[in-house]
């Protein structure tokens, strides 16, 4: 497929899977079994349960449709990256992005087991370039870490991916290290998502009305909180080797948040005796997902924050679909600052190197 | 100028996207007047005359304390399918910032034929 010769691999789409899909992957002696089954009759899901996430089809607002694609069979991802020409692509699960209103219970765990398989059996296929993360389980970091162990060796398992929306405490805390260190054993990236995206699951603050605040500025407070925590609390040095990919979050706030906590730090480094250099240093050594790409009034702008959070072998291309805000990879093909070298990195190369595939 | 189609082909809030010398234009119907705009949007080049067609949505600032209401105006817009932006189908321009636009091409009808004048 490919753009002008350039190998694409879209690192984050979202594959729409829904629980109906994954009850078939629990065990008929596990409890959690009747639970799922009453959960999915006729795919109406009870709130009681499981919170509402999205329509079958992922798009979420009134108006947005794009193409005649069921992104909920292999035949849909397989016509997607047709389509939009990817080569290679890295699928997200939808229902993760409920994570952050599953308090503390099985439901993260019997939902990411389940998935797993489901995915593994259905849909990821590493010969044809669909590849998978891990929906990680957060809320219970021993057995997060177990699924990881479990099936980091397959092939198309090629992340472990954390949605970032309202974890507390952040993913800086120690009780997490078991994630990162069965992630760091496996050699596979840990991926930040943010997802505080609409009204009712944007939960750092209350009284917004409309999506266009929450939707703005949702992912932002996800992944700051994350990026902020796991630098001070030095996670990068407890696990030298990992890689960090912080996805669906844009560009500019990296910047902002490199230089504040350089601040901080300056004047506070007591606090962090785990960092052996400024946070910003930490910064420029993670990834991001260039998605949603933001739109400024003059590209020069988007030049320099690339070059200040470590230049665009920082960066994978995302199409985030099918989401209302995805990005197609014009957003990077027609950057005229960027070589072509640049562009082959950002569209494929920097993923692969970090993903091995 | 190029004919399109009959005036009967696209109804009132309908559009129809033609190909005229490799370019895609839409050709919106809104209440017995004709318009044409390139099929092109200029975020992502989304295929933004195959949007919905609606009445643009308005509000005017409250009383004191009050929400304001909502209210359809007499504006028709085409929402782009791919990320929602949405322009005027009168003018081309965007909704929400008038310095962005879509280029605009003139219709004519005679005998109850619409023309394009590219």
């Amino acid at each position: 497929m490919a753009i002008g010769g350039k190998t694409i691999f879209d690192t984050d789409a979202h594959y729409v899977e829904t629980l109906y899909d994954i009850v078939d992957y629990i065990d008929d002696d596990d409890p959690w079994k009747l639970k799922f089954e009453y959960g999915t009759k006729e795919r109406s899901v009870p709130i009681s349960f499981w919170p509402s996430l999205s329509r079958p089809d992922g798009f979420n607002y009134p108006s947005i449709k794009r193409r005649d694609i069921d992104f909920n069979t292999k035949e849909g991802v397989v016509q997607l990256m047709e389509e939009m020409s990817f080569d290679k692509i890295l699928l997200l699960s939808e229902q993760i992005l409920t994570f952050a209103m599953l308090e503390e219970d099985k439901r993260q765990t019997k939902f990411a087991e389940a998935y797993i398989q489901y995915m593994l059996d259905k849909i990821a296929d590493a010969d044809e370039g669909m590849y998978m993360s891990i929906p990680v389980p957060y809320n219970d970091p021993v057995k997060a870490a177990e699924l990881i162990d479990e099936y980091a060796d397959e092939k198309a398992v090629i992340g472990a991916c954390v949605l970032t929306a309202r974890i507390q405490p952040p993913m800086g805390h120690r009780k997490y290290d078991p994630i990162y260190d069965a992630c760091q054993r496996a050699d596979l990236p840990v991926l930040f998502h943010g997802g505080s995206a609409t009204l009712d699951n944007f939960k750092w603050v209350s009284g917004f009305t409309t999506i266009m605040e929450t939707h703005a500025l949702g992912f932002l407070f996800d992944n700051m909180t994350t990026i902020a925590n796991v630098v001070s609390q030095g996670v990068p040095e407890k696990f030298p080797k990992l890689n960090f990919v912080f996805q669906e979050t844009g560009l500019f706030w990296i910047p902002m948040m490199m230089y504040r906590m350089d601040m901080e730090y300056l004047r506070m480094q007591d606090e962090a005796v785990l960092l052996r250099k400024r946070p910003s240093e930490y910064m420029k050594e993670f990834y991001y997902g260039t998605q949603p790409m933001e739109i400024v009034p003059d590209k020069k702008y988007l030049q320099y924050v690339i070059e200040m959070i470590g230049g665009p072998e920082r960066l994978m291309y995302a199409s985030d679909y099918p989401h209302e805000d995805f990005d197609d990879p014009s957003v990077i093909t027609e950057l005229t600052f960027l070589t072509e070298e640049e562009k082959v990195g950002i569209l494929a190369k920097n993923a692969e190197d970090v993903f091995g595939v | 100028m190029i004919e399109v189609c009959k005036v009967e082909e696209i109804e009132h809030g309908e559009s129809k996207v033609i190909k005229v010398k490799g370019v895609e234009v839409g050709i919106f119907n809104i209440e017995g007047k004709f318009y044409a705009l390139l099929n092109s949007c200029q975020h992502q080049r989304g295929p933004v005359c195959t949007g919905d067609i609606r009445r643009l949505v308005g509000g005017d600032v409250p009383p004191l304390g009050r929400l304001p209401d909502e209210y359809f105006t007499d504006d028709y817009v085409v929402i782009c399918p791919w990320h929602g932006w949405t322009y005027d189908i009168r003018t081309g321009k965007h909704a929400g910032d008038p310095g962005i636009g879509i280029p605009t091409y003139k219709v004519l009808v005679e005998d109850q034929t619409v023309y394009l004048d590219v």
